[in-house]
């Protein structure tokens, strides 16, 4: 679960927007005076409900403060979210795809965010499938962004707060940029959602996960360039975290990242056999934690890999 | 209230609550029982009534909603509130005692005088003092009888009916069985855990949170009564859990017991060893990898011992 706060929601869509705090209660017919809207945006008083929603309409947002993941009728679909999740990350992309048409019919498309989650996983599943390109996934997920942020051209990627379904959509958007080979963009593109999220407008543990979600693929991007050193320090950051907060996930692919990364620096410096033995460990350590968390096509990538690099296979049982 | 007024202008959180509610046939009076009135329920549903955000979980918690399943934009109050339970529960598990005894003091200052704050406090301070003081159980039970009876004292009857509780309240339970010394007690006790645990998956088509401490408790009960097959398939349930979070929570803890009850009941065949070996090497680099290399040691010494060095890198 994601918690905000309510006036740094106010505060940084103001701000992204461009907006000074006189023209935005100008804006909502005098609601509320520009220094109230500073004690708001402070935390310093509590914001009525009618304020807070006739801010948020003023500046073209939907006024809810609850997100639910999604919003359906009855008790038996809200686990078929899930299981759509689950066949796209096993690659089950005709049931996900006969599951969402189920959810369609259940959802009512009135609702932005619905709509938003609609077209993200149509969209997901077509390129999965190749009935669609890069370009034209990319266009879609845009759209479906701006279904709830529709000045999402205008604004700096940096400094608006997104909620959970927006950010899985951004994430969406910048592996299009590797797909289309704008790796220039794709590195800026994740730089900027890193400091985005290094504004820690949301609580403790959300945090920490995109944090390290975009440390994954920076550290992934910049060792494709050969900076090792960087790489390492990307990854060594996020665990450290992970560690703090007792996270599992994301933590085998940081690890094995560092595992690759002191490999490759070794052998382009041309050490001896003898000295990448440390690696070793760090890839039994990428093994099991993908088994600890029975993350099957990981483990079988480690596996294949350690059959490649001729390691004594006893210890990936 | 129909669906189109639940996206209107007036999405506040309590009518998340009552689509959850709605969604899930839940009863209004079973999931507030102990936590608030009826009609105060009714009001929260309606929006018409803004409350405390450690209520709104409270009933989202007797509904066994993942906290995964909701984002929630928070008055400053409601955050600092809820931040300070998180920093709370953080210091615990970090083991820094004197820290989080601070912390416990001054949120019961400011918050101590509500009901369900109370219950968070001795939830909490149980939680500190198992971690701090083990064996000194009647202090632990104490707390956590403190802490389920805020909201249900009848929590027995309300097992014995099937009626519904919060996994907070189901870990209070857990808890308090794992200080009972004898281990047939114990076993009797978990097993009825067990059964309301299955009862709420047929119910509602997943296990509450609580359920993998539950189980875990259960699986050590077995095996020290040496009934290792049933051990092993309850451990398997509990990692079946486990796999669906992100959280490490105690994981190496139930592979290290699986691989135990593996090692009792003798290996019929290579596969049967593979999968011993397999169950101690993930909670050695897991844990080492973790806490650090000391205190995966004796676990070290036990595999290179018995299984031989070479698996340990």
């Amino acid at each position: 679960m994601a918690v905000y706060r309510i006036g740094e929601i106010l505060r940084m869509k103001r701000e992204a927007l461009g907006i000074s705090r006189e023209k935005l209660c100008e804006m909502s017919g005098e609601i509320c005076s520009p220094q109230t809207l500073y004690r708001i945006e402070c935390g310093k008083v509590k914001v009525k409900r009618e304020t807070y929603q006739q801010l948020m309409s003023c500046m073209g947002q939907l006024p809810e403060r609850s997100y639910a993941s999604i919003i359906v009728p009855k008790n038996q679909y809200l686990s078929i979210k899930s299981d759509i999740y689950d066949h796209l990350v096993f690659g089950e992309f005709e049931k996900a795809e006969e599951k969402l048409l189920l959810l369609e019919q259940m959802m009512d498309r009135s609702y932005p965010r619905n709509r938003q989650y609609l077209m993200k996983y149509k969209a997901t599943l077509a390129y999965k499938l190749n009935k669609i390109d890069a370009e034209e996934y990319q266009r879609i997920l845009v759209e479906a962004l701006r279904c709830t942020i529709p000045q999402w051209d205008e604004i700096d990627m940096a400094e608006w707060p997104y909620n959970e379904q927006e950010m899985e959509i951004i994430f969406d958007i910048l592996h299009t940029y590797h797909a289309l080979n704008l790796d220039e963009k794709y590195l800026d593109a994740c730089l900027k959602l890193k400091m985005n999220i290094e504004r820690h407008y949301m609580d403790d543990d959300y945090y920490v996960t995109w944090k390290n979600t975009v440390h994954a693929i920076i550290s992934w991007i910049i060792s494709n360039r050969h900076q090792y050193e960087q790489s390492i320090e990307y990854c060594e950051n996020g665990i450290e975290q992970l560690k703090k907060y007792r996270i599992v996930g994301n933590v085998n692919r940081l690890v094995y990242d560092i595992f690759w990364c002191t490999r490759q620096k070794y052998i382009e410096s041309n050490l001896p056999e003898k000295e990448q033995a440390p690696c070793n460990r760090q890839l039994a350590q990428a093994y099991y934690l993908s088994v600890a968390q029975n993350l099957q096509s990981q483990s079988e990538f480690i596996r294949k890999k350690v059959k490649q690099f001729d390691i004594k296979e006893l210890f990936f049982l | 209230m129909n669906e189109q007024e639940l996206y209107s202008a007036e999405n506040e959180l309590g009518l998340y609550v009552h689509a959850v509610r709605e969604a899930k046939g839940y009863k209004m009076e079973d999931v507030c029982d102990g936590i608030c009135s009826v009609p105060t329920m009714s009001r929260i549903e309606a929006g018409e009534r803004v409350v405390d955000f450690l209520l709104i979980e409270a009933l989202l918690d007797r509904m066994k909603i993942a906290k995964t399943e909701y984002e929630f934009v928070l008055d400053e109050d409601d955050y600092s509130a809820y931040k300070q339970r998180n920093d709370i529960k953080m210091l615990i598990q970090g083991k820094q005692f004197k820290e989080a005894e601070d912390c416990l003091a001054g949120y019961e200052k400011k918050y101590g005088g509500f009901e369900l704050h109370q219950q968070f406090l001795y939830y909490q301070r149980a939680m500190l003092q198992k971690r701090k003081m083990p064996q000194d159980k009647s202090t632990i039970v104490e707390l956590f009888h403190k802490a389920i009876s805020v909201t249900v004292p009848d929590y027995e009857q309300k097992m014995e009916k099937r009626e519904i509780l919060s996994s907070t309240e189901l870990v209070c339970v857990a808890e308090m069985i794992h200080c009972v010394d004898d281990v047939s007690v114990r076993e009797k006790a978990y097993e009825k855990l067990y059964d309301y645990n299955q009862w709420c998956y047929q119910a509602e088509g997943f296990f509450p949170v609580s359920y993998r401490l539950a189980m875990q408790y259960y699986a050590e009960c077995l095996y020290e009564k040496e009934q290792y097959e049933k051990c092993i398939r309850i451990c398997d349930e509990v990692l079946e859990e486990l796999y669906k979070t992100s959280k490490l929570e105690n994981r190496c803890d139930v592979f290290v017991l699986r691989a135990k009850a593996r090692e009792k009941l003798g290996f019929q065949n290579e596969e049967d060893r593979t999968n011993c070996i397999r169950d101690y090497l993930t909670a050695y680099y897991v844990i080492g990898f973790f806490d650090g290399e000391e205190q995966a040691e004796e676990l070290k010494q036990y595999i290179g011992e018995r299984y031989g060095w070479q698996y340990i890198v």
